[in-house]
């Protein structure tokens, strides 16, 4: 990744800000069997983000199963939140893009005024 | 109250004697451009003597040829070798590569298959290669890092399964927008995509039959070159080997002492003179290059030192804080001396010595023994020649050697080597005076 875990999340965090959001970082996110830490959570919203890096440690919190439970939440849009893979990360530029074109789509459906 | 010199007066004198040393050095210039040009000739001049003593002795390649030759110079190995077996071989191996390629369909064959427009192979390619290039464009402008990502996940189809909420969707969205942009008559990835896999199904097949096809022309094309290559070879045979051993037979008479040389070589007294001129002609060289390097290159080396010196002195001395320095008359006069008549002297000695090895022609002069220096000969030894590593080493290997000169009488050999100087002059395009000449 070119960009640090801090460095990431300082994007998306302002992103999401712009878009109106009320997000906190580094929330415990803890309901039905799911116990996360989050990098940031609008819990009014239901809407976050999680950047998940192998310095933040977070491959041995977010296992494929974690991640599958959190997806069926999403299907049934009980909550959205924006996954981003470190690897998949070449640029802040290309972060602040994507994280843009999600929180325009959850407008699109409804999800954020 | 004995005599001094003043700052200004060394100033005057250090720069009359720097430019003296240039000018100096520039006759020394002169000198190694002339020797430059002189070597080069005596070079052409020892390759073609050279090269008629091997002729001389080997006016072809014939078992007799090689007999007489044997004989004549004690080389053997030709004969003990059967340097004509060997030929022969070669000539048999040559003929017999050369049946065999042009028995072979692909050489046989050649404007058949290979003809550049009317070729079958050739007609082939190029058709592949129309058949190839619509498809080889469609699938350069599909590259993109993520092209194979976004055909494996099925991007632009039902089966693409990534969620709105990865990072990855977009970035897939990203590059299909990329591509799809290349494709002016596409309106969605999905159509790019099958036009692709149809491009990328139809160009592996296509591109395999190309290769093959290229591979078969540059097979072809080989045996042409090797068929041109050994028909050469099987037409410069016989000059080839002649050239071969005529060069080994010459460097085995150079390698051989003149004594052991002398008795066989005077049973043909063309042969003994061609090899006295060829091998003189290479001392000639090994002489006058040690002749500049001792007299020329020395005086070079030691004037630039000198001049160096005098430039720090003459920096020096102009400085204000040496404005009353004052030089003792003996040192100052012993260092400015007026040093022309020296330079004159050793460019003198330097000439003739110089041309007399240069303008010497009197092969005939040498005897083939073990006590032959060439380099007595060609001064008939008046001229002490130990800065020559081969004539020291010749005196150090034999002490109280004295050499009897051809001419006894001085007055004789000075006017015998006025005469070939003259004759050199005339025959040189740069003339024996113009030594003295620097401009």
């Amino acid at each position: 990744m070119a960009l640090t875990e801090a460095e990431g999340c300082e994007v998306l965090d302002a992103c999401f800000r712009r878009a109106g959001l009320d997000v906190a970082r580094n929330v415990v996110f803890d309901e039905r069997g799911i116990k996360v830490t989050l990098d940031g959570w609008d819990a009014k919203a239901r809407v976050g983000f999680e950047l998940i890096t192998t310095e933040a440690g977070d491959r041995a919190e977010f296992t494929p199963d974690v991640v599958a439970a959190l997806e069926e939440r999403m299907e049934a849009e009980e909550l959205f939140l924006f996954l981003v893979d470190e690897q998949d990360v070449p640029s802040a530029e290309v972060l602040e893009q994507a994280a843009e074109r999600f929180l325009a789509l959850l407008r699109d459906q409804g999800t954020l005024a | 109250m004995s005599r001094t010199y003043h700052t200004q007066d060394f100033v005057y004198a250090g720069s009359n004697q720097r430019t003296a040393l240039r000018q100096q050095l520039a006759v020394a210039e002169h000198y190694r451009t002339l020797h430059h040009k002189r070597r080069a000739e005596i070079e052409r001049s020892y390759a073609e003597a050279t090269g008629e003593l091997a002729r001389a002795i080997l006016p072809g390649f014939t078992l007799e040829i090689l007999q007489r030759a044997a004989a004549l110079t004690g080389y053997q190995r030709p004969i003990a070798e059967d340097a004509l077996g060997a030929m022969e071989r070669e000539r048999a191996s040559l003929k017999q590569r050369i049946a065999q390629i042009e028995a072979d369909p692909r050489f046989a064959q050649r404007e058949l298959l290979r003809h550049p427009s009317t070729g079958s192979l050739t007609r082939g390619l190029r058709e592949i290669e129309e058949m190839i290039a619509p498809m080889k464009d469609v699938l350069e402008r599909c590259q993109h890092v993520r092209l194979g990502r976004l055909i494996e996940s099925g991007y632009g189809t039902p089966e693409y399964g990534t969620a709105f909420w990865r990072l990855s969707y977009y970035r897939d969205w990203e590059a299909a927008d990329d591509i799809l942009e290349r494709f002016a008559d596409k309106q969605v990835f999905s159509e790019v995509r099958d036009e692709y896999l149809r491009a990328f199904q139809a160009y592996g097949p296509l591109d395999a039959e190309r290769a093959r096809i290229s591979a078969e022309i540059a097979a072809g094309e080989a045996l042409e070159r090797e068929h041109q290559a050994r028909s050469q070879a099987l037409a410069t045979l016989a000059a080839r080997w002649l050239e071969q051993v005529r060069r080994a037979t010459v460097t085995f008479l150079f390698e051989c002492p003149p004594g052991a040389l002398g008795s066989r070589l005077s049973k043909d007294a063309e042969v003994e003179l061609l090899f006295k001129r060829a091998a003189g002609l290479y001392h000639k060289i090994k002489y006058l290059d040690a002749i500049v390097q001792y007299q020329v290159d020395a005086f070079v080396f030691d004037a630039k030192k000198a001049l160096a010196k005098i430039d720090k002195d003459l920096t020096k001395y102009r400085r204000a804080k040496h404005v009353h320095t004052r030089f003792p008359a003996a040192m100052f006069e012993r260092r400015f001396r007026d040093r022309s008549a020296t330079y004159q002297k050793r460019w003198q000695r330097f000439e003739k010595t110089y041309t007399r090895v240069y303008a010497f022609d009197r092969w005939d002069r040498a005897h083939l023994d073990n006590d032959l220096l060439w380099w007595n000969v060609m001064t008939d030894g008046r001229v002490a020649g130990d800065f020559i590593a081969e004539v020291h080493e010749f005196h150090r290997a034999r002490p109280g050697y004295v050499y009897t000169r051809k001419r006894s009488d001085r007055d004789a050999y000075e006017r015998e080597e006025a005469e070939e100087m003259a004759d050199a002059a005339h025959t040189l395009e740069d003339p024996v005076d113009g030594l003295l000449d620097p401009s």
